[in-house]
């Protein structure tokens, strides 16, 4: 399946390769799911805050689908 | 012969052109001189003035956008900052110069010197100062309709439920997880709108939760020196523009509670990258 990914900016560098672009599409197994994708992408799971599925938060274990759109954004906390 | 101070507002009072429109104004000199002569305080008189269609002059930049009975309202209402940091001095300043009429705020740290980047109530000969009592101080000398209740302790669940009370608004200016958890759980339990906000680096969120809705993502927890949750602002630190920019979104969104407006981040997370302004809207599920 194929998928179009959206990374926030502030995560490309913490990615393991880093990550070249904030926009992407990427070739997945099916029956990969969102926690898949975020080691696919090499980002520290803990780093990771929301993940959306098609503008709407999901939750992790959320099985993807060819042509879902997903984005990913920071654990930030700070005040 | 008894003076009444409606009667006393009109005789003070003088017309402004605003826009397109005209306002009659009542200047803090007279608004302070009726409340010396009145026995009362300037709010009182500020309010008295709003319900009798006279605009205290502080507030005339206000009026086009929340009008008089707006203006009435935000000077009833309570709202609670639980966090005095980054986003919590910022929300505290400017809760006060748009004339909430009473702000709590809590917080249990004094100033030190990582705080003067970016902390509006911070300065270099007020380190060592408890947070909320330089907040209260300024807040007198800013708007003096506004009263500030100051709380020096760090907010827990022993002791949210009493700051809580009589709160029309929450906003959450903590800075790890685990605090803002809880904070949630007991504006759910209470029935308190909370106006979240987050910052990391030139990065920020904010979302409005209303008891019922689902409310903060939990994310998977790398808890610090201090046992607490935190996110990639251990490494990106909080630079000045960030909480400023949080905390007006997040003000915003609470004077759309207070005003009984919609707020725009209901239901929905803002995230934002303010280095080449990634904007994303991350739909938070059903109600």
């Amino acid at each position: 399946m194929e998928i179009d990914v959206r990374v926030a900016t502030i995560l490309l560098k913490k990615a393991e390769p880093p990550l070249p672009s904030t926009r992407f599409s990427l070739s997945l197994e099916d029956g990969t799911d969102v926690e898949g994708l975020i080691g696919t992408l090499g980002l520290p799971p803990q780093l990771v805050g929301s993940v959306t599925l098609n503008n709407r938060r999901s939750p992790r274990d959320r099985v993807l689908a060819d042509g879902d759109l997903v984005a990913i954004v920071p654990a930030i906390s700070g005040g | 012969m008894k003076r009444d101070l409606a009667r006393e507002i009109r005789n003070a009072a003088v017309r402004r052109r605003e826009g397109e429109a005209y306002y009659w104004c009542l200047p803090l000199h007279a608004v302070r001189e009726l409340a010396s002569e009145f026995d009362s305080s300037t709010a009182a008189v500020s309010l008295r003035a709003l319900e009798n269609g006279f605009v205290p002059e502080r507030y005339l930049k206000n009026a086009g956008t929340i009008g008089l009975e707006g203006q009435a309202a935000l000077l009833r209402s309570t709202v609670l900052v639980v966090g005095a940091g980054g986003i919590g001095g910022h929300a505290v300043e400017l809760l006060a110069r748009m004339g909430v009429g009473r702000i709590k705020v809590a917080d249990r740290d004094v100033f030190d010197e990582t705080n003067l980047n970016r902390q509006e109530f911070s300065a270099e000969d007020l380190l060592g100062f408890p947070k909320v009592d330089v907040a209260r101080d300024r807040v007198l000398a800013i708007n003096s309709d506004v009263s500030v209740a100051p709380f020096q302790l760090e907010v827990s669940r022993e002791n949210i439920a009493g700051l809580l009370e009589e709160v029309d608004a929450v906003i959450d200016a903590l800075d790890n997880l685990d605090d803002r958890l809880m904070l949630q759980e007991a504006c759910q339990l209470h029935g308190v709108v909370m106006v979240h906000g987050a910052i990391a680096g030139t990065s920020l969120q904010a979302t409005t939760v209303f008891p019922g809705d689902p409310g903060l993502p939990v994310f998977a927890p790398s808890a610090g020196g201090d046992g607490k949750t935190r996110g990639i602002e251990v490494e990106t630190g909080n630079p000045a523009t960030t909480p400023a920019i949080s905390a007006a979104v997040q003000v915003q969104e609470a004077l759309s509670v207070l005003l009984g407006r919609t707020p725009a981040l209901r239901g929905r997370m803002l995230y934002l990258d303010l280095e080449d302004w990634t904007v994303e809207f991350i739909d938070l599920g059903d109600r």
